[in-house]
């Protein structure tokens, strides 16, 4: 009786974390860390439709609309996850929750791209600020750093894995590893501005 | 000022620096994701910005799953073939290898060989443009100049294009080697012994992988794999 009860407790456990366990939202937390993100993808995707549904009722939202803030509510979650400020408890709420906001947020704004919430400590004014040919010189200045640099930038600044954790995997002393980091950012700077100035 | 200027005028704190580096890798890395997510959205749940795409999309939906069914069988077909044919088994698990890992090549600043044939190189390499790569490092060679590590990114080029050129990889890879108290002298060695393997040169890959695994170098668990699969008699 007590087994079954503890069964059907866990069953609804699941039912609030897009059914997952929390061992599965363990091995979720790991594989985007490792820059994976299949399974992010596939356990959030399933519950798109349902996030879509709940904007155009709660908010009255259109369909594009309610699809933009799901669509950036996946991004934002993500980095969430990654940067360990989500727990495991009720996720279906807390991504419902965060894409009333995000909607609401964007309708503000009224432009999807200027509103887009960062998880950065940079205001939405100074993202805003960047003119959309910075990002493309960016996107023509990253391929150009050396395999090295690109993977330990995106560890750290997109799969937000601690310092100490990279200097772990390649057996190098943290210290080496963030002055590697700063070349790396210098570098960056360097071939962007070639770029962005060409 | 704004952060941006800052950053492109050089003049922000290393702070400034992180947070604009960032924000760019976060914008490039999203996008990516996104375009998946839409992509996947639309191919699996049939769901898209554009409303009126909906019905499209699950007419769609239902032609790629048949296309999918029929790519999976012949996929299945294939894998038996492979499995069937050991022969071939070596130069799969070379292929694998060497598409596997491509090793970078940094620019080091304050080098004294440093010129700006190399510079463009080295560039071209790290966009994978190994064919570019690999014209410009065979014009040092030609020049005389060439160092250890031109000779052996000559060589990974020369394997890393699309159609692979083994005699000149095994050349280039073999002057690396020749070069006295080089420092790439493990890596050079790992993928000259590929290059015989694609060579069908066995004895000759065969004695190189043999000295890794004996000696632990570079690679060495790779080579020990490769040392199984390869046939005795050739």
């Amino acid at each position: 009786m007590e087994k079954q009860t503890s069964n059907q407790r866990s069953k609804t456990d699941e039912a609030k974390n897009f059914g997952l366990s929390p061992e599965d939202f363990q091995t979720l937390l790991q594989e985007l860390r490792a820059g994976k993100d299949e399974l992010y993808q596939q356990v959030f995707l399933n519950h798109f439709g349902d996030c879509m549904n709940y904007l155009k009722r709660q908010y009255k939202a259109t369909h594009e609309d309610a699809y933009d803030a799901s669509m950036d509510t996946l991004l934002i979650f993500c980095d969430r996850l990654k940067k360990g400020r989500i727990q495991y408890g009720n996720l279906r709420f807390l991504f419902t929750q965060m894409a009333g906001q995000v909607y609401l947020k964007l309708k503000k704004k009224n432009s999807r791209y200027a509103s887009f919430p960062n998880s950065l400590d940079l205001s939405d004014e100074e993202t805003a600020s960047i003119p959309q040919e910075a990002f493309e010189a960016f996107d023509v200045a990253w391929p150009e750093l050396g395999t090295e640099c690109r993977k330990l930038l995106k560890a750290f600044f997109y799969d937000r894995v601690k310092l100490k954790d990279v200097a772990l995997q390649q057996g190098k002393s943290e210290a080496a590893l963030r002055k590697q980091k700063q070349r790396c950012m210098q570098k960056l700077q360097a071939i962007f501005k070639k770029q962005y100035q060409a | 000022m704004k952060l941006f200027d800052k950053y492109r005028q050089n003049s922000a704190n290393e702070e400034e620096k992180a947070a604009m580096t960032e924000l760019f890798i976060q914008q490039k890395y999203d996008k990516e994701l996104k375009d998946k997510m839409k992509k996947r959205l639309e191919r699996d749940h049939g769901i898209t910005r554009n409303r009126s795409q909906q019905g499209t999309a699950l007419r769609r939906k239902m032609v790629v799953r048949w296309v999918s069914s029929i790519a999976a069988a012949v996929l299945i077909g294939l894998a038996i073939w492979q499995v069937a044919s050991p022969r071939l088994n070596y130069q799969n698990m070379a292929d694998e290898m060497l598409t596997a890992y491509i090793p970078s090549n940094e620019m080091r600043k304050g080098a004294g060989d440093f010129s700006e044939e190399r510079g463009e190189a080295i560039i071209a390499y790290n966009r994978q443009d190994f064919e570019r790569s690999a014209q410009l490092r065979e014009l040092i060679a030609k020049g005389g100049a060439a160092t250890e590590e031109d000779f052996f990114y000559l060589g990974v080029s020369f394997l890393s294009q699309e159609q692979v050129q083994v005699a000149p990889a095994i050349e280039a890879l073999q002057n690396a080697l020749n070069i006295p108290q080089g420092q790439l002298r493990q890596e050079a060695q790992w993928y000259l012994s590929l290059a015989y393997l694609k060579a069908d040169r066995i004895a000759d890959a065969r004695s190189l992988l043999e000295r890794i695994v004996n000696e632990n170098e570079w690679k060495a668990s790779s080579a020990a794999r490769l040392l199984e699969v390869l046939p005795s008699e050739k």
